[in-house]
């Protein structure tokens, strides 16, 4: 039988649940009030938190500096991309190692798991190489295929994880009903695990967004997305604090409005089959 | 249409012999019920006759061609699951409709077919009902609706009573015998309960198991 939490312990666990939100939150917090401040407010010591001159002045900058509308552009396509043609390739590999299995099904997902473990820093040159013989340089198309073939692992994963929750017996039944390999993802087992799909791919969203390493390595001006974005503002002259923090809310705006919204999917998506 | 012929069937899981070797012969229009314990095959028996399971050994004959590599699509059998397998997200119209679908059938002869079988199994007024809104029952006769459109060559039930409520279980067990003696199908029906296999009134043959040993049949 459960147990009531004294009202004064939840109190407490409450106070602490906040600091600890805030905790996490507060470096993005400062990146948002440093972006209303002038330059010389946003290094001064003691730093000023809420009482100071607000300012617009480094939004009305950056958007004058830089092409703000192609870096936000450029960043849908190759998140949006990146994930909708993970997804294509991601449903059908989960699918044969949750439905059609092998002896060797669970070793082959924990190799590709395991190139997750390796620093990125390790393949650099290869890759390098390969995207400019390719002509794959300062590309959307090369930017998409890679961060992709980046994510792919945990797409997989994650939809593996979800598609074992679901009933064999009713993939089975549409096998007798006549229907072959294609029509059972796209009719019974897709439909069924929408919420598990649409996770993964917020997910995976998420993750291509915010991925910086590829994007300044193998970018430069017309494919950069908006990671590129807020590096430009590191110059040799020095860090412009204020001006990097209005483009760095400017890049992180978008995203973090789609994770508010999407919050109860993420979270769904990332602990599905954790508790039965 | 409909004669179903085990010839020394066999098979293992990983060396663990589920199946030792079965030979049986089905006739066109027979009602057959394995019974036997719970883990004693008689449900992989089942599997390997629909095709979800493949055989380690021997052949399956389904009026006369063999039918061992094929797959369950192709068989021309149709299935009712213990748990009744209903598609969740579609509704019973939908549900009863899906093999026709995949049969690439008219939609006109798709909806004469799907609300004749909803009429049969006083199912016409849940139509455009999700499966999680239909008591078990309903559910259970949607399942077998989804399979008596297919007119398939011979039924297979997998413990369909299972989860039913002992008096529900008394009026869908004579509701299949009925349904036996106005298809006149083949039909296999797989319990571990004793009592329901002799319960099934017209049925021709029991096919009894033990645990991993050879089957006997009786009249």
């Amino acid at each position: 039988m459960a147990r009531a939490i004294p009202a004064r312990r939840r109190w407490l666990l409450t106070v602490l649940a906040w600091a600890v939100g805030l905790a996490i939150f507060f470096p993005i917090l400062w990146t948002m009030l440093t972006s209303f401040k002038t330059e010389g407010e946003a290094i001064s010591t003691p730093p000023h938190i809420l009482f100071f001159d607000w300012t617009l002045e480094n939004y009305a900058e950056v958007q004058q500096r830089s092409n703000y509308v192609q870096h936000v552009t450029n960043s849908v396509v190759i998140s949006l991309g990146s994930a909708l043609i993970g997804l294509l390739i991601g449903v059908p590999a989960a699918w044969a190692a949750a439905f059609a299995p092998t002896r060797r099904t669970k070793n082959l997902l924990m190799w590709m798991l395991s190139t997750k473990m390796m620093p990125p820093v390790g393949v650099l040159v290869p890759i390098y190489l390969l995207f400019r013989d390719w002509g794959l340089l300062n590309t959307l198309t090369g930017l998409t295929a890679l961060k992709m073939l980046v994510n792919l692992p945990i797409m997989v994963w994650m939809l593996y994880t979800y598609f074992k929750e679901i009933p064999a017996d009713i993939l089975e039944a549409a096998r007798m009903d006549g229907a072959r390999v294609f029509s059972e993802i796209v009719h019974v087992l897709a439909p069924m695990a929408v919420p598990g799909i649409a996770s993964t791919m917020l997910l995976n969203i998420i993750l291509a967004w915010n991925e910086a390493f590829w994007t300044l390595n193998l970018s430069a001006a017309s494919a950069a997305p908006l990671s590129a974005f807020i590096a430009s503002y590191s110059s040799p002259e020095g860090l412009f604090w204020a001006k990097l923090s209005a483009a760095s809310t400017m890049a992180i705006a978008p995203i973090l409005i789609l994770g508010w919204f999407s919050q109860r999917q993420l979270v769904r998506g990332l602990t599905f089959g954790a508790v039965k | 249409m409909g004669a179903i012929r085990l010839e020394q069937v066999t098979k293992n899981f990983d060396g663990v012999v589920v199946i030792p070797c079965v030979d049986l012969d089905i006739d066109e229009g027979e009602f057959v019920v394995f019974v036997g314990p719970s883990g004693c095959g008689k449900s992989t028996l089942l599997r390997l006759i629909a095709g979800l399971e493949d055989v380690s050994g021997g052949r399956v004959v389904i009026d006369g061609a063999d039918a061992t590599r094929l797959p369950p699509a192709q068989r021309g059998l149709a299935m009712v699951f213990q748990s009744y397998a209903l598609y969740p997200h579609m509704n019973v119209y939908k549900n009863i409709a899906f093999p026709l679908k995949m049969a690439g059938r008219e939609p006109a002869a798709i909806d004469r077919k799907v609300r004749a079988a909803a009429q049969t199994l006083n199912l016409t007024e849940y139509l455009n009902y999700k499966p999680g809104q239909l008591s078990g029952g309903q559910r259970q006769r949607v399942a077998i609706g989804r399979a008596i459109v297919r007119e398939p060559k011979a039924f297979l039930f997998d413990e369909p009573l299972s989860n039913l409520d002992a008096a529900l279980r008394v009026n869908m067990r004579l509701e299949i015998t009925e349904l036996h003696q106005s298809l006149k199908t083949t039909m296999i029906y797989v319990t571990h309960d004793q009592v329901e296999s002799h319960d099934h009134g017209g049925q021709d043959r029991r096919a009894a198991r033990r645990k991993r040993r050879a089957g006997r049949i009786s009249p």
